[in-house]
């Protein structure tokens, strides 16, 4: 074959030991064991601060993990050849999926403390009862903290208990957990095979594994879609059950994407400027990503901007809501601009020229820019329940500091033990000339 | 050898076959424009002439009459007038989409269906402005919706979603004409060079700007090209966003839901492609043009239909599970009206047609059947049609109050008015493909195999950091 | 017309190919040869023709940069002056100088004018409409919107030499070479 010459062999692009990339795994695995201090510690100061926390911890990391499985889907979908060289990026961020399962753990003993609509349910009392006894330990506190808040904390004073009532059908103990279990299961399901097909690839070289990942992929998105929309309305959703939007999965869905981008132009520009790989990824593979990163900031602009002015426009008590939460108080307001400035306008500039795009040192700032923003954002979404119309509270921001070390510390310990064990570009994919080839036209 | 071949063993087959070649593509293209039109061309030209007279009469009677020859009465005060004003603009989404979000995400098949989906959406539009400029009413006073010192002192409501659409869709119409002209001047520039007789030379000489495939020139055409393909593809989704908006900022049950913007975008690709498919089986059936618009090609088309039929289907879902979970007493009856009250029947025609239809195409013997897609392309043309429809008559005609509740009963004038638009669109239509290139020829000309030069060479020789485009080396 | 009325003055070499690889490597030839005043025809855009040319980026995205602004700019102004001043409306309850709802149309005339200014800086920086070129006195030029590469180098070039650029333009694998010539009354 005449591309011969130009596929490379399956070992050469494995990390030295050594490089940086080969002990990265040891500092991820630090970082998370000091957040997991620190939150452990929080956890007993302020159980219901913890709980939050640690929401806000395991949703930065699952929308992380959600916008890499898109990415990879998307390439599989359009049969796409540019990707190719940059795709395996992402599929290690997909392979993290084992831990997801045990980083929602700790949330279970505190479902009772994040939704309100948990301790109306008087449908599953009996397994609340258990769930209490699963977690001996913090249960005194987080009893406390639940009466001690009930005064200020405030669904019950806003949302009728009818309503709830309703939505009983849906916001049930056991609906929940078996929900829970399938969510976990599919995304095991897609994240493993996207991983192993791929990487099974890299030593056979068999055009077989794109026929099927390709064959795969329509019915993966599927499931994809589903299980983030619903996973969306039962975790963050419910945090507020009174309130409710259809494009809640789109929003989510969108962050999720930006923030992947995000990933894999870090992640490549690190290898690149470990010398792990050379023009394998070059500047017209950052261009696209690059753009795709822009687009997907504008899409996700759009999706929010349309959410919220809806709401705003029809002025449903009921709905608006969710926005007073985020914009009565002087510092939740602060965040809500800061989302519109820092996360939309500020990178809007700084990434949308084709010059910005096409060189590492500006293109990695506005991924890491946005990559900080999606903290924020996160932050937006979740923390506002801990101490409903009390502005956000500073002092103890350390917990979800810690909290999120711990999350993204384990997933990234997870992620880069796996860059340690496989190539770091999909060798056996038939189309990775067509990558190495490509120039934005 | 190129790394762009088709790989067998993946699924991958060439988009032409081997034989076409740049002149091939000047000759077949160009030749349609320039022979006399096949009696299939004048019996749909004819006809298409025949409801534009409908159209004229209908509009001539409704403007003299008033608005009461429609069906439209309280609580119905809108019905088919902004039924068929959505549907058309939706239809011309597909054509944005093609040339816009389809290039950016640099799909060399687009080349061979762009300039047709463009022309369809320039008439779609023209078709979709028609509505609401007629139902004004009194269509002599439309400028005050425009921002016109006049003698009222008066400005226009900055705040109201329907004068966001006079804007939305006149930017649109504007930017998606220059946006075809652009891509029509190489073309233009073909057709003179080929003209036989003065006429001819005059006419596309004047259209082609005096274009001689400068690359001077070139290297700013192609700048401008993606700049406009940049800027329609937030365009294109603003559009049809403004559009839900006139329903969705209401409070209204069934119109008031945040999925609303990219929900009808998803509908409006998808109603889009079905109408560019229906008219290029036609096309390339009447004018031989099978070797440029491949069984891949459509293949392809099918896909997207599929994808974007789903992700109605997921709209669909999204709406009837927040229906449902709002606990909001209204909001469940009207998604409970709309699929058991009176107009049941428009609901399930637009699932079946939206939803079931396009899923035969999971078969790959069904997404390649001729047949087939003609008639699932016709299928969900209906059922968008049925979806507007059913979005805004199920939501008026259950009042909040059981006393204002009421049933549309269209008129004759709401019947020749659609089927009138019809006409207007198939004579704009037919005049198109009679006088203006059908496919982009540069563009085929540019993605053909062996069109460009091997990488290789640009790679190796004379690669100047300098010049951004091929400044790749590492140091 | 009358042949004897007008005499003739060379105004352009027109060098013709059959392939995208053989006027790439002629662009490159004629780009080291130090010509300034020269273009190359071609029925498509060729990829890496730019770099072979030796031409730099194209600017025309600062001019749509600016008309963007423009274009969000007049929105504003005209939207906070109309509802906001000149004649307050409250509707809906929002107050006249609501920001959300400016957004749709800031952002409509944001595109118009962006859209404006890609075509016409466009045709601005190409001299477009120019009917008349030296190229098209010449009978074989048409072929370049149909599926032959010309390479044409002005008379007014510094380096321009009836011999010496005739002999460049063969020596770099031309099929045909004319010397376009201009009639001067």
């Amino acid at each position: 074959m005449s591309d011969a010459k130009k596929t490379p062999d399956s070992m050469k692009y494995r990390i030295p030991e050594g490089s940086a990339w080969d002990g990265a795994w040891k500092m991820a695995l630090t970082v998370a064991a000091l957040g997991g201090l620190v939150a452990l510690g929080g956890a007993f100061m302020d159980p219901k601060r913890f709980a939050f926390s640690y929401l806000y911890g395991f949703v930065t990391v699952l929308t992380l993990w959600l916008g890499s499985v898109f990415f990879v889907l998307i390439q599989h979908l359009t049969s796409a050849g540019w990707s190719v060289s940059v795709r395996r990026a992402s599929e290690f961020f997909v392979s993290g999926v084992v831990v997801l399962p045990f980083l929602f753990a700790p949330l279970i003993p505190n479902f009772k403390t994040l939704y309100p609509w948990w301790t109306t349910d008087k449908t599953g009392v009996a397994e609340a009862q258990e769930h209490a006894a699963a977690a001996p330990k913090g249960e005194g506190h987080e009893g406390a903290a639940v009466t001690e808040g009930e005064g200020e904390h405030s669904p019950a004073e806003l949302i009728e208990e009818a309503t709830l009532a309703k939505k009983s059908a849906y916001l049930n103990h056991t609906f929940f957990g078996i929900r829970m279990c399938v969510y976990f299961a599919v995304w095991l399901f897609l994240g493993l095979r996207l991983f192993r097909y791929s990487t099974a690839q890299d030593a056979t070289r068999d055009k077989q594994w794109t026929v099927k990942l390709q064959g795969f992929a329509p019915v993966a998105t599927i499931l994809f879609a589903f299980s983030l929309t619903f996973a969306g309305f039962d975790w963050i959703m419910s945090l507020e059950p009174g309130w409710y939007s259809t494009m809640f999965g789109v929003r989510i869905f969108a962050t999720s994407a930006v923030t992947s981008f995000a990933c894999i132009i870090l992640v490549t520009l690190g290898w690149k400027r470990a010398g792990l790989v050379h023009d394998e990824i070059n500047t017209e593979h950052l261009h696209d990503l690059g753009k795709l990163m822009f687009g997907f900031l504008v899409f996700w602009a759009y999706i929010s901007f349309s959410e919220f002015f809806l709401i705003w426009y029809a002025a449903i008590p009921e709905e608006t809501i969710y926005f007073h939460r985020r914009w009565d108080d002087q510092s939740w307001r602060t965040i809500s601009c800061m989302i519109v400035g820092l996360k939309f306008i500020v990178p809007f500039y700084l990434i949308m020229s084709r010059n910005a795009k096409r060189n590492n040192g500006l293109i990695g700032l506005g991924a890491g820019w946005l990559l900080a923003m999606h903290l924020v954002e996160i932050y937006y979404w979740i923390m506002p329940y801990y101490k409903p119309h009390a502005g956000v509270q500073w002092s103890g921001i350390w917990m979800e500091a810690g909290c999120v070390m711990a999350t993204v510390g384990v997933y990234m310990t997870r992620v880069l033990w796996n860059m340690r064990k496989h190539s770091l570009i999909a060798v056996g994919d038939p189309r990775l000339s067509r990558a190495l080839d490509f120039v934005n036209a | 050898m190129s790394a762009d071949s088709p790989i067998v063993e993946i699924g991958e087959t060439p988009l032409v076959p081997a034989h076409v070649s740049a002149a091939f593509v000047s000759d077949s293209v160009s030749r349609v424009t320039e022979q006399a039109s096949p009696v299939g061309w004048w019996m749909v030209f004819g006809v298409a002439l025949l409801f534009l007279g409908v159209l004229g009469l209908s509009v001539g009677y409704l403007v003299w009459n008033g608005i009461g020859s429609w069906g439209n009465n309280s609580p119905t005060a809108w019905a088919w007038d902004i039924t068929n004003f959505v549907w058309w603009i939706g239809i011309g989404h597909a054509g944005t989409l093609i040339s816009a979000v389809l290039f950016l995400f640099r799909q060399k098949w687009r080349t061979s269906v762009n300039r047709f989906a463009e022309a369809m959406t320039i008439f779609a539009v023209i078709c979709a402005l028609l509505y609401p400029t007629i139902h004004v009413g009194r269509i002599w006073a439309l400028y005050w919706a425009l921002p016109i010192p006049n003698q009222m002192a008066m400005w226009p409501n900055f705040k109201s979603p329907l004068l966001w659409d006079v804007f939305a869709v006149s930017t649109y119409f504007t930017v998606s004409l220059l946006f075809w002209f652009v891509g029509l001047i190489p073309d233009f520039a073909t057709l003179r060079d080929r003209a036989k007789n003065v006429a001819r030379k005059k006419v596309y000489g004047a259209l082609a700007l005096g274009w001689r495939g400068s690359n001077r020139h070139w290297r700013h055409y192609e700048r401008a090209y993606l700049i406009l393909a940049a800027l329609s593809t937030p365009l294109v989704l603003s559009v049809h966003s403004v559009v839900s908006f006139d329903f969705a900022t209401s409070v209204m049950p069934g119109w008031h839901t945040t999925i609303f913007p990219p929900y009808f975008v998803a509908g409006a690709v998808f109603s889009g492609f079905a109408m560019v498919m229906t008219l290029m089986l036609i096309c390339r059936q009447v004018y031989g043009l099978k070797d440029i618009m491949t069984m891949k090609h459509l293949e392809l088309m099918n896909k997207i239909m599929l994808v974007t039929g789903s992700l109605v289907g997921y709209a669909y879902s999204m709406e009837f599970f927040m229906a449902w979970y709002s606990g909001n007493a209204y909001e469940r009856y009207v998604f409970i009206n709309r699929a058991t009250g009176p107009y049941w029947w428009a609901y399930w025609t637009m699932v079946t047609c939206n939803v079931i239809s396009p899923q035969l195409f999971w078969s790959k013997r069904l997404r390649t059947s001729i047949p087939v897609m003609f008639a699932v392309s016709i299928t969900i043309n209906i059922g968008m049609w049925f979806e507007r429809f059913v979005i805004i008559v199920t939501s008026l005609h259950r009042d909040y109050l059981p006393s204002s509740w009421g049933m549309f009963h269209p008129t004759l004038i709401d019947i020749g008015c659609y089927t009138g638009s019809l006409g207007l669109f198939f004579t704009l239509f037919s005049l198109f493909i009679r006088w203006i290139p059908m496919v982009a020829m540069f563009e085929v000309k540019a993605a053909l195999p062996g069109a460009q030069p091997s990488h290789h060479h640009a790679h190796t020789e004379h690669a100047e950091p300098a010049h951004g485009a091929l400044a790749v080396k590492e140091a | 017309m009358s042949e004897q009325a007008v005499s003739k003055r060379p105004v352009v070499y027109l060098a013709e190919f059959d392939s995208p690889d053989a006027i790439i490597h002629a662009a490159e030839g004629v780009r080291d040869a130090g010509y300034e005043k020269w273009d190359v025809h071609t029925p498509y855009p060729v990829h890496g023709m730019d770099a072979a040319m030796g031409l730099t980026d194209s600017g025309l995205g600062w001019i749509v940069l600016l008309c963007g602004l423009t274009g969000v700019t007049a929105a504003v102004t005209m939207i906070q002056w109309m509802n906001g001043y000149d004649y307050p409306l409250v509707i809906g309850g929002k107050p006249p100088d609501a920001i959300p709802s400016m957004v749709p149309i800031m952002f409509e005339l944001m595109v118009l004018l962006s859209a404006f200014g890609a075509v016409f800086g466009m045709f601005g920086l190409n001299e477009l409409p120019k009917h008349h070129h030296p190229v098209f006195y010449s009978d074989r030029f048409e072929a370049f919107s149909h599926d032959k590469f010309f390479v044409s180098i002005e008379v007014e070039d510094k380096k321009f030499d009836t011999q010496k650029t005739k002999e460049l333009l063969e020596g770099l694998h031309s099929t045909h070479v004319e010397l376009v010539e201009e009639e001067v009354s």
